[in-house]
């Protein structure tokens, strides 16, 4: 196949933009640990809210000094409605759904998950700045999707 | 050479073309007007230009609505019913029918024979009518406010779903009809080059059957049962894994004609020859391959399918950034070439030789460089860890309506205006609203796309009613923006209107005129030869399918021997 | 078939010049989404 020299220039170029995109993706998950929350574990969703895993919603402090947050989505609110969490140290969010896929998404931050019925979804990241954060559920879920938000409140030193 | 001249008239431009040794064969089209084919063809785009004019209506509205316009009859519940219209009208049905009829288009003229089967080609039709009209009537009565992409536990009037599968099958009736003519075709033409404008369009077919299965299994096995009360539960992760199996690589059966008409119809339109045909038939193959087995891109967010398998999907998915990279060098080659045909010097001056008044012309133009911006947010999209600065918000509309609406609808805009004349007879109406409708799409939708980007970054969510989240100071950052996204809707609403009128206007068109051929570009080098290994559909077909089970058979074997509990349904609208 | 007289001679330079800026732009949108947002919106991790 005849290729016009300078195409094949550009061909080049495009895969190099490629093979960029391509190792940042896999740079940052080998070398940084940062994956999309990709948690595997199941539940079943008609007797989500009494399964011990989320019979205890909200901020737990666990021995080994991690901060967990359970949290449960439904139909239209997010369970607790007010999340306290300390700044500079890693919290790790689970949630499910005992009803229709939500989101969870805390907004100026990379938390930002599906929340299923039927699996527990997890991620852990840590908050650096101080402050209020508005969290939102961005999958349409029902006439009251738009309704359907909660507050993150990151606090200093705790 | 008389006696095809004799069969379809030449267009006035072929003279110069025929001076330079471009036979009469290759010029001349088969008589259309009147034609059973065209009918047939005529049928289609006839539906997708009404789906398209009511979706265009409803979309004003929702726009409108979404700024907090006191529109009468504005409620969660109409809202809601609107997006899922909108959404299924546009993405599904215009897109659908218009790619059908172009397919018979091109199956007849650039085939140069029949098409092998009409009378199935016309069950297909009204298959998918019928399918459409289905779900159509249940959205609109409110019943199936589950959106475009339908995801499970929402659940909707079981016609939906019956209706979307109708749909479907009408489809795949089109697909009989287009792999019967090109093997047709190929039986009595042993060796000869595959013609270009329908090696896109067995790319299109080819990419689209892959891709049907994934939506198939989740409308047969899970949710028109389960819709009917036979099954309670349904695996919502199962059931968005068989969805974007399909969703991403609708993508491309949406693309691939738009391809096909920027290869092979936009190069002689701008007055020039297709720059190289055989990376044409490379970046089709691509295409065919890399289509389907990358979609956990749009599942980067759910829990249950493990990071390794959304990273492997996301080394397959820039794979296929290369086609489309390789596809604008070429195509702007082209248009080079026709630029300085036409007289054009320096480096860039023969941009402005171009035939920027044709609407045809401008339409793609406009078109193509609104898909350069489109594919820089797509590789964001696509970019693992980083989809979560993206995900499901307003980001997301943006970047679509860039992509499908418009590299893919202002392409078919361009080209209902380029093929109505030629398959009717009846000269295009209202000229000077064709002339200036695709400009109009193009700011309008800079407009809506930007400002939609901009507030996704700021973090505003996607599908919602009203984004004013109590006052909190982050959503009226994005209170501020909705206005300016809304004036971008009515442009686009005005532009739609005005192509709507043209298409009409045409049709009761009372004047007749000779109709121009239906011709497709010459390439540069000359066609590929015979036997090119691109040209081998059966072959890539298998790699591409292979390629499919390397993607999704572990991932779903995987989930189906996990312990899960499915979901019982609601409708919550 | 002949192959036709050519009026344009030469390579695609205003193309080769376009492609060009797309890509360095296209590099740019990418990182600069990259470093200025989703880098300081800190990591994720399961």
């Amino acid at each position: 196949m005849h290729v016009d020299p300078y195409e094949k220039f550009w061909m080049y170029a495009a895969g190099a933009l490629i093979v960029l995109f391509a190792s940042s993706a896999v740079y940052s998950a080998f070398a940084q640990a940062n994956h999309p929350p990709s948690h595997v574990e199941t539940i079943d969703p008609t007797t989500a809210r009494t399964d011990p895993r989320f019979t205890e919603l909200g901020v737990v402090q666990r021995a080994d000094g991690t901060v967990e947050v359970v949290v449960l989505a439904q139909m239209f609110s997010f369970m607790p409605g007010e999340i306290r969490v300390p700044a500079g140290r890693p919290v790790t969010f689970r949630l499910t759904s005992p009803d229709v896929i939500h989101g969870f998404q805390i907004v100026g931050t990379n938390g930002n998950t599906m929340v299923v019925p039927g699996y527990v979804s997890q991620f852990t990241t840590t908050f650096r700045e101080p402050g209020e954060y508005l969290i939102v559920c961005n999958e349409y879920c029902g006439l009251g999707h738009h309704l359907m938000y909660a507050r993150l409140i990151v606090e200093e030193g705790a | 050479m008389t006696d095809i001249a004799a069969q379809g008239s030449l267009a006035p431009g072929d003279a110069e073309l025929r001076r330079s040794g471009v036979s009469d064969a290759a010029l001349a089209s088969p008589p259309a007007v009147g034609s059973s084919w065209s009918k047939l063809a005529l049928a289609h785009f006839g539906v997708a230009v009404v789906a398209f004019g009511v979706a265009a209506t409803i979309a004003v509205m929702q726009a409108m609505s979404r700024a907090n316009a006191a529109l009468p009859f504005r409620s969660e519940r109409i809202f809601y019913l609107s997006v899922t219209a909108h959404g299924v009208l546009m993405a599904i049905v215009f897109t659908t029918f218009f790619i059908m009829g172009l397919g018979y288009v091109i199956a007849r003229v650039g085939l140069r024979r029949e098409i092998a089967g009409e009378r199935l080609a016309w069950a297909g039709y009204f298959v998918a009518l019928v399918g459409t009209i289905l779900a159509a009537a249940v959205i609109l009565a409110g019943k199936a406010s589950v959106l475009y992409t339908f995801y499970p536990p929402l659940k909707a009037h079981p016609l939906f779903y019956i209706g979307a599968t109708l749909l479907v099958a009408g489809s795949w009736l089109w697909c009989v009809v287009m792999v019967r003519s090109y093997r047709a075709w190929r039986r009595e033409n042993p060796g000869q080059p595959v013609p270009l404008p329908m090696h896109g369009i067995m790319a299109t077919v080819i990419v689209w059957v892959l891709a049907t299965i994934g939506v198939a299994l989740e409308m047969v096995f899970l949710l028109i049962p389960w819709s009917l009360g036979l099954r309670d539960t349904v695996d919502p992760v199962l059931a968005r894994t068989l969805f974007w199996w399909f969703g991403h690589p609708l993508v491309y059966f949406w693309l691939l004609p738009a391809y096909t008409l920027w290869y092979t119809v936009l190069p002689r339109e701008a007055g020039g020859k297709l720059f190289s045909d055989p990376l044409a038939r490379l970046v089709f193959v691509l295409f065919i391959l890399f289509s389907t087995p990358v979609g956990f891109h749009h599942q980067f967010m759910d829990p249950g399918i493990p990071a390794g398998w959304k990273l492997a999907h996301t080394l397959s998915t820039f794979v296929i950034l290369f086609p489309s990279f390789v596809t604008a060098f070429t195509i702007i080659a082209s248009l080079e070439y026709a630029g300085r045909a036409r007289g054009g010097t320096g480096l860039f001056g023969w941009i402005g030789r171009l035939p920027w008044k044709e609407p045809f012309f401008s339409s793609v133009a406009l078109a193509m460089l609104v898909f350069a911006l489109g594919g820089m947010g797509g590789a964001i999209n696509a970019a693992y860890g980083m989809n979560a600065v993206v995900h499901n918000t307003a980001w997301v509309q943006g970047h679509f309506h860039l992509t499908v609406g418009t590299a893919v609808a202002l392409t078919f805009m361009g080209a209902t205006y380029w093929i109505l004349p030629r398959l009717t007879g009846r000269p295009l109406r209202l000229p000077a609203f064709a002339a200036v409708q695709p400009y109009l799409w193009f700011v309008g939708m800079m407009t809506f796309s930007v400002v939609n980007h901009a507030t996704g970054l700021l973090g505003m969510p996607r599908r919602v009613y009203d984004a004013s989240y109590g006052g909190h100071p982050a959503a009226q950052a994005w209170q501020a923006w909705t206005g300016l996204s809304a004036i971008g809707g009515v442009i686009l609403f005005a532009s739609a209107m005005c192509f709507v009128a043209v298409v009409v206007a045409t049709i009761l068109n009372k004047r007749r005129e000779d109709a121009p051929a239906i011709t497709f570009a010459e390439p540069i080098g000359g066609t590929a030869h015979g036997g090119s290994i691109l040209d081998r559909f059966g072959f890539w077909t298998v790699v591409a399918a292979v390629l499919v089970v390397l993607a999704y058979a572990y991932p779903i074997f995987d989930l189906l021997r996990m312990e899960r509990f499915g979901a019982p349904g609601w409708s919550p609208f | 078939m002949n192959e036709p007289e050519t009026q344009v001679s030469g390579h695609p330079r205003g193309t080769l010049a376009i492609v060009a800026l797309y890509g360095v732009l296209f590099a740019a949108a990418w990182l600069a989404v990259y470093f200025l947002i989703y880098t300081p919106r800190g990591g994720v991790h399961p």
